[in-house]
């Protein structure tokens, strides 16, 4: 199977007001796909409608029907920008809430489910926080923890909503570094980034969305050029590939005033 | 509860074992007022076969520990599917759903299983109407609880209006009723809510995983394979039949099911299913305590352990709600 999604029709309206309309597009599995725009330009609208949370989408995931017969369970985990309250769970026992579709109501955890929390544990660099109380941790601790417990889940799609939030320079590349590794093993990764340099530097395809239209959708390359960036935010902004060094996002005040520098 | 609240200062100081021991000195404390109880308040072995123990004092004991470990099971449940630390059967609504209920078969002469049938009946309906009209009117958590005082309301009002409508005789065994007393416990009425409770109370803690995930949003619970509808339906009907069961077996009695729970999570880390067994042991005792100081208090008086809740319950509230504000607290 080539394509984790198959996007028919997907649409998200409130008021009366089309927020967002996309047709015919294709999300390929194993790759790691990052939608990027300005505020308001639906990008969280999108991707809670790809996890048929909102909106109403045609299609298929990872070749199930999606749209008509309700919620994919199973397919797919997800870190929400904002997670609703405060937990007495301890961390570790948050994480392993993740297994809550491999465990059910009763079953009680094994040797197996210990495992994956462990490994998420250290992936995010929580082993030492794993007896404290979720609710004493920081902002960008907990935003690791939930994106650890999204790990734990295992589940084939990984959806995040601006996960490098509250995350410092370093988690920040670890994350990313850790989900382009999740998609070179198989997994399909789509995540909301405001940081273009990120979304540059570790997206394999980028979604540029504008006013709920999608304005581009393809590689770094394709979407990081001027005219595009430049219109969609509605701010001079420069996006340059150093030999070596990756990609950099120029959007100095100097930029703004149309004085662009070139290598 | 006092022990859970005194304990709080020094939380996460406590690793989760140490329940264990805190368990200890409220079980011993459980047990003198026991046999306080049996004793008619002397430090005396009871005589098991005094008519007064086996027919008076035993059924009341097992009433105030059933109600009260019923109300703050329900409690907990409540507080995890709403995601908010005020909720309760009594101020959402599903105690005065189980009372118009009960008053209402009361009043068309209703005896036997139809008092508690009807109990869970209304408290059902009223948690359900709650549910349905915040999800309508998109009230989000400050919503339902506005929904859930203004039902409970409407719900006091029809009962008023029942009890208005009715003779003296009925008005006055409501009135005693509604008053939260476990004065009239008989073991005549255990038979058939006993099932309902037990059924209501193996349903909520069966949901404690899910629970756990609904106070993360419902959109995380989704993905971690919750069913949120259905969650909440039979969260909903779990907490409808504790209720019910207590408001047969004692009336109203408010707070009990809000205080319980949130003295509890102040010193308590772990799942919600281990905060909904451990509340419903010390609602237990809250309750048996309540109801030994009502009768005891201004004896010969026998207050209805009600009346005492109600007293104890606003500066408690007013507690809660400073914790509240200071972040301290969790649904």
């Amino acid at each position: 199977m080539a394509n984790a999604w198959e996007i028919e029709q997907l649409m998200v309206s409130a008021q009366g007001r089309t927020l967002v309309s996309l047709a015919g597009l294709t999300v390929p599995r194993g790759q790691m796909l990052v939608l990027i725009g300005p505020n308001g330009a639906g990008k969280s609208s999108l991707l809670r409608t790809m996890a048929g949370f909102a909106g109403q989408c045609r299609g298929r995931l990872l070749g199930r029907a999606i749209g008509s017969k309700g919620y994919p369970y199973g397919l797919l985990s997800w870190v929400a920008q904002h997670e609703a309250g405060d937990s007495p769970l301890s961390v570790a026992d948050y994480l392993m809430l993740g297994r809550r579709p491999a465990l059910g109501l009763l079953r009680q955890p094994e040797q197996a489910d210990h495992r994956h929390v462990a490994q998420a544990l250290q992936l995010m660099e929580l082993t030492g926080q794993a007896g404290q109380r979720m609710s004493r941790l920081s902002g960008g601790e907990r935003q690791r923890a939930a994106i650890a417990r999204a790990l734990v889940q295992d589940a084939p799609c990984l959806l995040l909503d601006e996960p490098s939030n509250h995350l410092d320079i370093r988690h920040q590349h670890l994350l990313m570094q850790h989900l382009k590794q999740l998609a070179g093993q198989g997994k399909t990764v789509v995540c909301v980034l405001h940081d273009l340099q990120l979304a540059a530097n570790y997206a394999d395809r980028l979604w540029l969305l504008a006013d709920g239209v999608l304005r581009c959708d393809g590689t770094p390359s394709q979407v990081l050029t001027h005219p595009l960036l430049a219109e969609a935010y509605r701010w001079p902004l420069l996006a340059q590939r150093n030999a070596g060094q990756g990609w950099s996002i120029v959007s100095s005040p100097q930029a703004a005033n149309g004085m662009f520098v070139h290598d | 509860m006092s022990a859970a609240i005194v304990l709080s200062r020094y939380r996460g100081a406590l690793p989760p074992h140490c329940w264990r021991w805190l368990c200890l000195p409220p079980l011993a404390l459980l047990l003198i007022w026991l046999v306080l109880g049996l004793g008619g308040g002397q430090w005396a072995v009871p005589d098991w076969h005094d008519p007064l123990v086996s027919r008076l004092r035993w059924p009341r004991i097992l009433n105030a520990l059933l109600v009260g470990s019923a109300l703050s099971l329900a409690g907990a449940g409540l507080q995890a599917l709403f995601r908010n630390p005020l909720a309760d059967p009594g101020l959402l609504g599903t105690s005065a759903g189980s009372a118009l209920g009960v008053v209402l078969v009361i009043a068309l002469g209703g005896l036997g299983v139809s008092v508690p049938l009807a109990a869970f009946v209304g408290g059902l309906a009223v948690t359900m109407l709650i549910l349905l009209l915040n999800q309508l009117l998109r009230g989000g958590q400050a919503g339902l609880l506005m929904i859930g005082v203004v039902v409970a309301a409407c719900c006091g009002a029809l009962v008023s209006l029942l009890l208005f409508l009715s003779d003296d005789l009925t008005l006055r065994g409501a009135s005693n009723w509604l008053a939260g007393s476990l004065a009239e416990s008989r073991f005549a009425e255990h038979q058939y809510v006993w099932p309902v409770m037990l059924a209501g109370a193996v349903l909520m803690l069966a949901l404690g995983r899910d629970l756990d995930c609904l106070l993360l949003g419902d959109e995380v619970a989704r993905s971690m394979g919750v069913k949120v509808g259905h969650t909440r339906v039979l969260a909903a009907i779990a907490a409808a039949m504790l209720t019910g069961g207590a408001v047969t077996l004692s009336g109203l009695i408010g707070f009990i099911g809000m205080m319980v729970p949130n003295a509890v999570a102040l010193c308590h880390q772990g799942s919600r299913r281990q905060l909904m067994l451990h509340a419903s042991w010390v609602g237990a005792l809250a309750l048996l305590l309540i109801d030994t100081l009502g009768r005891e208090a201004v004896y010969p008086v026998d207050l209805p352990a009600g009346v005492v809740a109600a007293f104890a319950g606003p500066p408690c509230f007013l507690w809660l709600f400073w914790r509240l504000q200071k972040g301290g607290l969790r649904g």
